[in-house]
């Protein structure tokens, strides 16, 4: 069965590999497409080859285009509008996560420095979103 | 003041002249009474009776010549100058009620010496327009004694009291005074105004730097997150994968990496949670403090069934403050009370409020502290029991900062093995 593509923004490179191991560990099976930045993340979710993610994990702090400025880019746009977006950060500054709901994001976690945390948290979030979540049918690349 | 008493001389001499030239008109003319009758009369041995004693006089009408004219001018001129005398005192002693009363009227002997001396003036005048039809030399002379002691007295009180009358100020000196005054303190009120502006500019740049400061701290502590969980995640990860191609000690040394990193990780997030203290904004409302202590322990109780203290929280404590910051400082003593009390027989931690005195407490029968370590209790990152008790040090760090916030103090008392108590006011 091919699983639905899961669209990790992240521009830290060891945050990419720990998340694909945690991801691994957890045996979740779904691709991960990394966009490094937000110009890139626009552009996989938005350009000529856009792919319809079932799940988008969106860091803040982000090279060119942050965070913030995807999440909105993503609700403003009437194709890419009802994504599920994770946003995934270092940042527990109120602010930030006020903004983020505001913004429509679905869900904020901080990571934890912890490893085992870390991956306990990846793991209830794909849980969640991957197979408890009903996905939007709209989406026919979902599963 | 000198104004007022010049007049009032003036007055008062003119008083004098007028009476003795009165005496002086009577004692010229020649007077038809039969002098041994009168002779008779006087020594009647009563005081009072003799003093209103007429029958050695006629009156004065028959006393000389007089046309209707020139008697009656006497006569009216008399009554009038005698409701003068009558209304100038009234006058005085309404002004010294009014004044005296509230603000005090310097040489106000004097005032009350004037008005004594103008009314018995008034009264020989008086007595004087009488004497036309009344002949009560008697009463005229006893009343002229008086006035006359009264009058001396006055002189004598008078010349006393110049040197110091002279002493006040005239009301162009008070004005120039005040003028002077007033220059000085308006130059002070600048110059006060000068060192407020100077330190609002200091108080500015301080709160400035404070904001930075704290900026600064929280975006270091942010930013050291992330390499820490890449040492973290990599530390576990090799343990994970290549633990066969590594010895024993290889191992330790790996497990302690991932162990400092997360301990780091800990410092770093307290250190965030006390930044954050300290730069929202404070939201004052009326919290019952005694409700929010039970909650806490209520919490901790159902967090961790294990914990065997009593508890003992006296009710109806309400505080003014920022509720959600009060918490976190009664989370942080409760815990303390709880840690350091857990090894104790029968653990007991009290709550409560000082009789008479707006101070609050929270006290346990726990481990407690060396009273020379006072001191270093609430400091960030300072440890008095390291290794015994879990924690990073950071607890009463925070409360302080949280009851300084708040415009109040924070103290503790102990005794080292017999339990600690720690004090705190918000305002």
């Amino acid at each position: 069965m091919k699983s639905a593509k899961i669209l990790l923004v992240e521009d830290n490179e060891d945050d990419v590999a720990l998340m694909l191991r945690a991801f691994k560990i957890n045996k979740i099976p779904n691709e991960v497409v990394i966009a490094r930045n937000g110009v890139e993340a626009l552009d996989l979710l938005m350009g000529e080859k856009a792919i319809q993610p079932c799940l988008v994990i969106l860091d803040l702090k982000l090279p060119k285009v942050n965070g913030l400025q995807v999440l909105q880019s993503i609700r403003e746009n009437v194709n890419t509008r009802d994504y599920p977006i994770i946003v995934l950060t270092t940042s527990v500054e109120q602010e930030d996560v006020i903004k983020s709901y505001e913004l429509g994001a679905n869900s904020y976690i901080r990571k934890p420095v912890e490893f085992d945390k870390f991956i306990k948290a990846v793991e209830q979030l794909g849980l969640y979103w991957l197979f408890l979540n009903e996905p939007n049918p709209k989406y026919h690349e979902r599963r | 003041m000198k104004l007022l008493f010049v007049p009032l001389v003036f007055v008062n001499v003119l008083g004098l002249v007028a009476t003795t030239d009165s005496i002086t008109l009577c004692s010229a003319n020649t007077c038809t009474v039969e002098a041994d009758f009168a002779l008779a009369q006087v020594q009647s041995g009563n005081f009072i009776s003799d003093l209103f004693d007429t029958s050695l006089w006629p009156a004065r009408w028959y006393c000389g010549t007089w046309t209707p004219l020139h008697g009656w001018t006497y006569i009216i001129s008399d009554i009038i100058i005698w409701l003068s005398y009558f209304a100038i005192p009234a006058i005085l002693v309404f002004f010294y009620l009014r004044r005296g009363k509230s603000e005090g009227i310097p040489f106000h002997k004097i005032l009350l010496l004037f008005v004594a001396f103008i009314l018995a003036c008034g009264l020989t005048h008086l007595i004087d327009a009488a004497i036309f039809w009344w002949p009560a030399y008697r009463l005229s002379a006893a009343l002229r004694l008086v006035t006359a002691a009264i009058s001396l007295f006055t002189v004598f009180a008078l010349i006393k009291v110049i040197p110091a009358v002279l002493q006040l100020k005239s009301p162009a000196q008070l004005e120039k005074l005040v003028q002077e005054r007033t220059l000085q303190l308006q130059l002070l009120n600048e110059k006060l105004q000068q060192e407020i502006n100077e330190k609002k500019k200091k108080d500015d740049t301080l709160f400035q730097t404070n904001q930075e400061l704290m900026a600064f701290s929280y975006s270091v502590s942010h930013d050291l997150r992330a390499p820490l969980r890449s040492i973290h995640g990599f530390s576990k990860a090799l343990l994970e994968d290549y633990s066969d191609k590594l010895d024993n000690t290889g191992q330790d040394f790996l497990n302690r990496i991932a162990r400092a990193s997360s301990r780091m990780g800990e410092l770093i997030d307290d250190l965030l949670k006390l930044s954050r203290i300290s730069r929202n904004e404070l939201t004052l409302e009326e919290v019952n403090l005694s409700m929010l202590v039970e909650e806490v322990v209520a919490a901790n109780i159902n967090q961790k069934p294990s914990i065997r203290a009593t508890f003992d929280i006296q009710n109806h404590i309400v505080v003014t403050a920022d509720k959600k910051l009060l918490k976190i400082a009664v989370e942080n003593l409760i815990d303390n009370a709880i840690k350091y009390s857990s090894k104790t027989a029968s653990p007991v931690i009290q709550f409560g409020k000082l009789p008479h005195q707006e101070t609050f407490f929270v006290s346990d029968n726990g481990a407690g502290f060396d009273m020379k370590f006072k001191d270093k209790l609430f400091g960030a990152f300072q440890r008095l029991h390291e290794g015994e008790y879990e924690g990073s040090g950071i607890g009463l760090a925070t409360v302080k900062r949280i009851v300084t916030r708040h415009g109040g103090e924070i103290w503790a008392d102990s005794v080292e093995n017999k339990g600690a108590t720690f004090y705190f006011t918000l305002h």
